[in-house]
Formats: structure tokens, C-alpha cells, sequence
């Protein structure tokens, strides 16, 4: 058995009908990741390929409401890595684009407390 | 020429003769136009599950034929698609293949809880090879060649067209042009290679010369690529053992010497034995499924592991390979015979043990066999099953329903003719004996036997319901 855990999908080609999918899934053994790529490949399916971190840019987006002081918006870290969307009251809304571990840093540095709502689109990646 | 026209047209093209379902008003346009054309036999089943076993009968019994036919189901959307599952399920898990084509709602009501309406390319999806949907006419002839090609190359399976009403009626536009002898499916993504890659031929003829304990795993592959009586040379040239899976039985005579007989949770104590002990398994088109593996963590510990598969999905999905051979069995068998490499070794102190392994369970079942009856007295299921044997000299083909009597068969017939068994083995569904065995008359390979226990000797009959029609099994 194996878990999808994040999912993209958009159409990257002006071909009606053919659409591309990001696929990660958590599975320490290699071996096992590869069947799994391999049981995908059906009639339907054009290409599958594997894509290592080491070997392919990975990204993501986060759209985050926060509940936090409008000086922490301001701290040096927080512009670097951010955009803001908008604010309202005591209500920031940032965006966050960048590798997973990019995203993950950010929301550990925010702090659990502070977060209201994430959406997160999940990885999107391709081949150096 | 409308959708209906060209769905039957490319059927004919396909050479179809047989079609098997249940009428409905969502595919009523074709039922008329099959009618009107009057070039089909139409075998109306009592229910659309006998319809899907008896379109698998003729694919599976003709398969080894000369002339292979796909077998065809025809019903209606919602209720009779959703009667079919349990058949294409089966022949998923089989790897049968077979197309069933149902009516579906007109597309301006699809997804609306339409009037017998059911999502059956959903419900497919998941049981089946490939499902397809035509939205124009013009879709529908090229989508009868393709599922066709899908369903009977590489590894066999079912195919789905769910064909709306309105697409079944539409006239395809004046300049709509459709060259059967040009077409090419056109599927970036679905291939095959029969042909072995060389690299992995050395490396198993590598691991074949040094094995001292080789053991050939007789997979379903075998039968479906006709390999049997080239499977037979190359045992007899490297005198090394062979067991079958429940789908290879039959490809070699079950009384050859080299022949430890069926693997497996119901197989032999020499077949199992020799698992254990083996330092090589050799398997050729077969899925390392949990009836033949038990607990794979203790499971032919001590063996290399030389995988020949067609489909690429099975290579280390439940035991990990040495060497992975991704083609076609005949062919891999052609060129390792061929290979000037591969050596014939006597591999005579790994014989001493299999026929050790032989001698265990030999005459207690012996003399069972010889009795005839177990301790209550009543008849013993292996008894019948070898008398058959010795009646029908092991040439008839045999099909069993699904249960015990099933798994006699698999044990205690002597199978003599190739592809002269088979049955649902993945799925295991009680009832498809019937449907599966009747239709398998429409091949030419002789006599058949049915064979079914108590239980369910009604469900099938009425699953069928053509054996009055169409001759019962002989
Ligand atoms: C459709 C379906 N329902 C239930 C089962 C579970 N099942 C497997 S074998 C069996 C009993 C079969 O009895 P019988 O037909 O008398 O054959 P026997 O095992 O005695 O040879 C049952 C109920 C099944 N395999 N398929």
C-alpha cells in the first residue's frame, strides 16, 4: 500500500486533454517507489518520471492567515520570504512560494498559535 | 452512418462473431442496428455477469488457438453495467481479455442522477485494463481498434466503452473518413517489449550455469504466449525443475518428470519444499501472488530471484528480483535456448532431494486415491478427479467453479493439452463455471468438462441460462 500525499496537476502544453501531475509520495525505500512509478504507468498515462530532490526543482505555494502583531510582519525574515496579500485588523494574509522546506521554516517560525488558516498547494517540480 | 453503425462496423472489422449481454434502453440504438445488419450471433444471458463470463469463456479457451477471438459483452447503462463488475473484475485479476461495451445516458443528462444512470467509467476505472468514453461519433471507431489493441497486447485485460445514448445515434460529419488498414493507435504511453534486453539474458544465464538448486516457476505467461512446449525443451536441455501457478497448469504434461507439480497455500509438498530450498527461482509470467508467496518476509529465503514478466508493474511488487526480464516469455525462452552460454548441468544431488521431497505425501495419497472414500464414507473429491483423468485420458478441457473441488482439479488432474484448464483464480468468483464453460464450445479444442460442487449449481445456470440453448457441457 502507499499514500499520495501532495498532488498537482495543470495543463502545461496547448494540447487539449494532456495534463501534467506532480505526485510526491513518503516512502523511505527506493526499490518501492519505483513499482509504485511503475504501476502508474497505464494506457492513459504518456510518461512517468521519478524526480529526486537532488536532481529537479521542487516548489510550492502557501497562502497563510495569521493572527500576529503588525511589527513581526516587518521583521527582516518575514520580508524576505514573503508577499502580503492583505491585512485587516489584526488579520495579515501572506504568501509564501518556495521549496517545502522554505514553507516548513516559515510556519516554524511563525509559530503554530499565530496560524488561523493555510492553503498550500503542494509540490510542483521539474528536472535541472 | 451513425455512432451505432460504426460501433458494430469496427466489431466486424475485429472479427467478432459472438456477443453476449442483455438489452436496455440505453443501448437499444445498437440492439436495432444489430438487428437490421443481422451478422452477429447475440447470446442473451440471464444476468449481465454471465454475459462477462461467458465473453471471458471464448477469450481464454480460444487463446491458444490459431484464430484468438476477444470475447464481447453488450448491456445496458447503470444496472446492467454495474451487473458486469463482478466479470470484469475477474478478468482483470486474471489478465483475460475481453470488452465490454454498455449504454450510457445521453450526454446532456450525464452527471445529473439521470434515469438509470451510473458513472461507469468510475466504477471501471479501477477493475479494468483501460475505459473509454466516446463524446462524437466520429470517436467511435477508432475507439473500438484501440480498445481491442489495448485489451489483447502486452498483458491481456478488460476494456470499457461506455457509449451515451445520443453518440450511439449521431451522424458523423460528411467528410469523416476512417481507414481501418491505416490506423495506428496512438498511445505515447502504453508499450510493451516482448523482446528481452541483452544485459539481463547474460546475467540469467550467469545465475542458471551457477545455480546448484534452479526451480522454474510455469506462470499464466506461459500459456498466454503459447510457451509451453518450448518451456518443455528447456527443462529437458537444463534438467531443472518446474512448478506451475494455478493459471500455468496445463502449459506442460502434469505428469512430466521435471514436473513437481502446482505451488502454493494448495499446492504440492515437493513444489513447496523445493521453493524452500531452491538457491534460483526462474518465473515466467506470474505475479507472486499471496496464495503462492504465504508470508513474504519467510519466503524463498535462500533463492536469487530471475523474473520474466510482460508487465512491468509486477517486477519487485512482492518479491524482490535479482535479475528482472521484462518481455515476453516465449521469447526470453527462444533466446536463453538459443544462448550458446547456457550450460546442461545433471544437477543430480538437487534431484536426490526433490524426489525425497516426493516420496513424502506419495503413498498415503496413494492409497486415498485407490480407496476412494474418506472415513465418513462418502466419496473423496480427489478420487473422482483422478478417475476423470484416467477416463478422459487428461486431454479434455477442464473447468471448475471456485472452491475445493477447484483446487482438487489443480491437483489430482492430469493435464495433458495445452491451455486444456482454466478457471477464476485471482477474483475466485463462484458461478462463472457455467457461463465461462459453455461458451468455450465456440473454440475447436475438443471435449470440455464442467465441473461444479453442491452449492451453487443454480446460480451459474441462471447466470447463464444458454446451456439449454447452446449444449451443456459435454
Ligand atoms: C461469488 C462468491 N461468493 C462467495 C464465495 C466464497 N466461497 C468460496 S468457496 C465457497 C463454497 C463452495 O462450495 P461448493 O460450490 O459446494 O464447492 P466445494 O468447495 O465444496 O468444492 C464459497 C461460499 C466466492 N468465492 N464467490
Amino acid at each position: 500500500m502507499y499514500n499520495v500525499d501532495t498532488l498537482t496537476v495543470c495543463r502545461p502544453l496547448r494540447i487539449p486533454g494532456v495534463s501534467r501531475m506532480t505526485i510526491t509520495l513518503r516512502e523511505n525505500d527506493q526499490a518501492r517507489v519505483d513499482q509504485v512509478v511503475r504501476r502508474w504507468c497505464s494506457p492513459e498515462v504518456i510518461s512517468v518520471k521519478n524526480l529526486d530532490t537532488d536532481h529537479s526543482y521542487w516548489r510550492e505555494v502557501a497562502i497563510v492567515k495569521l493572527e500576529i502583531d503588525a511589527s513581526r510582519v516587518g521583521d527582516p525574515f518575514m520580508v524576505a520570504i514573503t508577499e502580503i496579500l492583505g491585512t485587516k485588523v489584526t488579520i495579515t494574509i501572506l504568501q509564501v512560494a518556495g521549496s517545502t522546506r522554505r514553507i516548513d521554516a516559515f510556519l516554524d517560525e511563525v509559530g503554530q498559535e499565530h496560524i488561523v488558516e493555510i492553503a498550500r498547494t503542494g509540490v510542483t517540480a521539474m528536472e535541472k | 452512418m451513425n455512432g451505432k453503425h460504426l460501433l458494430l462496423k469496427a466489431l466486424k472489422e475485429r472479427k467478432v462473431r459472438f456477443l453476449f449481454g442483455y438489452t436496455g434502453g440505453a443501448i437499444m440504438p445498437v440492439f436495432d442496428e444489430m438487428e437490421k445488419l443481422g451478422n452477429f450471433e447475440f447470446v442473451m444471458a440471464r444476468h449481465e455477469q454471465g454475459a462477462a463470463f461467458m465473453a471471458q469463456g471464448l477469450s481464454r479457451a480460444s487463446l491458444s488457438t490459431a484464430t484468438p477471438q476477444i470475447g464481447v459483452c453488450l448491456t445496458t447503462s447503470g444496472p446492467g453495467a454495474m451487473n458486469l463488475v463482478t466479470g470484469v473484475a475477474d478478468a482483470h485479476m486474471d489478465s483475460v481479455p475481453m470488452l465490454a461495451i454498455t449504454g450510457q445516458v445521453a450526454t446532456g443528462v450525464i452527471a445529473t442522477d439521470a434515469f438509470q444512470e451510473s458513472d461507469v467509467v468510475g466504477v471501471m476505472m479501477p477493475i479494468s485494463k483501460q475505459t473509454y468514453m466516446p463524446l462524437a461519433a466520429e470517436d467511435v471507431e477508432k475507439t473500438v481498434h484501440e480498445a481491442c489493441y489495448v485489451a489483447t497486447t502486452g498483458r491481456g485485460g478488460p476494456v470499457i466503452i461506455d457509449l451515451p445514448k445520443d453518440i450511439q445515434n449521431q451522424q458523423v460529419a460528411e467528410d469523416y473518413r476512417f481507414d481501418v488498414k491505416k490506423f495506428r493507435p496512438h498511445l505515447p504511453g502504453y508499450f510493451y517489449t516482448p523482446t528481452p534486453e541483452r544485459e539481463p539474458i547474460r546475467q540469467a544465464i550467469e545465475l542458471i550455469n551457477k545455480s546448484e538448486r534452479p526451480l522454474i516457476f510455469c506462470g499464466h505467461g506461459v500459456i498466454n504466449s503459447n510457451a509451453g512446449a518450448l518451456l518443455r525443451r528447456f527443462i529437458e536441455k537444463t534438467n531443472i525443475p518446474v512448478t506451475s501457478t494455478f493459471h500455468g497448469l496445463s502449459a506442460i504434461p502434469a505428469d512430466h518428470p521435471l514436473h513437481l507439480g502446482m505451488m502454493g497455500m494448495h499446492g504440492t509438498v515437493e513444489a513447496n519444499r523445493a521453493i524452500m530450498e531452491a538457491d534460483l527461482l526462474i518465473a515466467l509470467g506470474m505475479r507472486f501472488d499471496d496464495r503462492v508467496t504465504g508470508k513474504l518476509d519467510e519466503y524463498a529465503r535462500n533463492a536469487a530471484v530471475i523474473h520474466v514478466e510482460i508487465d512491468a508493474s509486477e517486477i519487485d511488487k512482492n518479491v524482490r528480483t535479482t535479475v528482472a526480464i521484462n518481455a515476453d516469455v516465449y521469447r526470453t525462452l527462444h533466446v536463453l535456448m538459443d544462448d550458446p552460454m547456457l550450460t546442461s548441468i545433471p544437477r543430480r544431488r538437487w534431484w536426490d532431494k526433490l524426489n525425497t521431497f516426493r516420496e513424502v505425501m506419495k503413498e498415503d495419497l496413494h492409497e486415498e486415491i485407490e480407496v476412494g472414500v474418506g472415513n465418513d464414507n462418502k466419496l473423496l473429491m480427489k478420487g473422482i478427479i483422478h478417475r476423470l483423468s484416467e477416463v478422459t485420458k487428461g486431454k479434455d478441457l477442464i473447468i471448475p467453479d471456485v472452491g475445493q473441488h477447484q483446487m482438487m482439479c489443480a491437483r489430482f488432474y492430469n493435464y495433458q493439452t495445452n491451455n486444456s484448464w482454466f478457471g477464476s483464480g485471482g477474483a475466485g468468483t463462484m458461478g462463472a463455471l457455467l457461463a465461462d464453460g459453455n461458451w468455450c464450445k465456440a473454440c475447436p479444442s475438443g471435449k470440455r468438462a464442467g465441473l461444479v460442487d453442491q452449492w451453487r449449481w443454480r446460480l451459474p445456470d441462471e447466470l447463464s441460462g444458454t446451456g439449454n440453448h447452446h449444449g451443456k457441457a459435454d
